[in-house]
């Protein structure tokens, strides 16, 4: 049996999966665990690296994550930096970097740099994804 | 009346919750909660260069790729890095796994069905 619900105005008839919101011929992507973590950057220091543990033992669980640094209101990648203010030089100025994330057996990995000359909290917000590496 | 068919996650109401983040599934037949469809994933090994995994879609489809950085350490990756040598690239036919690290590298990859252009 299948179950299957269709977008507004497309048909449950359709073989095109990009019709439905849901359709059970198809894995859905699961979260698997969702959450957040404040970390304080150290003043002008790159390759900060953070950890918090998953504790999922049987596997290596993937993840993906989003940062926000206190005080602004854009929310920010890894592979990307903040954007505080967008500058005279017709660019952006991004002194936080959010460099990647990882996970590992046991841990999740943040990592940063921050080039301000003070010390920066940021916000992480991550999701484990259901699949094993 | 709308249609309406949902399935609350533990400690939700479905009778009467309706914040759709705490749903499996919530259709109310006023906005799609679309759930991303899995159409394929692997894990494959992938020698200094592009190696090019087929979706045998004829359309730009969402993907998600990590590669194993170091032994047992999976880090996600993104288009062209601000540094590093890890990135993809998708198009209506081919992901695009990019390695230029110099030696063989493990990318784990999930394409879905769902259409991003």
């Amino acid at each position: 049996m299948i179950f299957k619900v269709a977008k507004i105005g497309k048909s449950a008839d359709s073989s095109d999966p990009n019709d439905f919101i849901f359709h059970s011929d198809y894995n859905t992507f699961k979260i698997i665990l969702e959450g957040t973590k404040t970390v304080t950057l150290l003043a002008s220091t790159a390759d900060q690296t953070f950890t918090e543990a998953h504790g999922i033992d049987s596997y290596i669980p993937i993840i993906s994550a989003f940062a926000k640094r206190d005080g602004v209101n854009q929310v920010f990648a890894p592979n990307g930096v903040d954007v505080e203010n967008y500058s005279s030089r017709g660019g952006f100025d991004g002194e936080i970097k959010f460099n990647y994330i990882a996970t590992n057996a046991t841990n999740m990995i943040f990592n940063f740099d921050n080039a301000k000359v003070t010390a920066v909290d940021v916000d992480i917000r991550y999701f484990l994804l259901e699949r094993a590496a | 009346m709308p249609q309406v068919a949902k399935i609350a996650t533990p400690g939700y109401n479905a009778l009467t919750d309706t914040d759709p983040d705490h749903f499996a599934l919530y259709v109310d037949q006023k906005v799609d909660y679309v759930l991303i469809k899995e159409k394929a994933s692997d894990t494959v090994n992938v020698p200094n260069g592009v190696t090019n995994i087929a979706h045998r879609l004829d359309y730009v489809p969402l993907c998600f790729v990590w590669a194993e950085q170091s032994s047992g350490v999976w880090r996600k990756l993104y288009g062209y890095p601000l540094d590093g040598n890890l990135y993809f690239e998708i198009n209506d036919t081919n992901l695009m796994l990019n390695n230029f690290s110099g030696s063989d590298v493990l990318f784990s990859y999930h394409i879905f069905y769902d259409n991003i252009t």
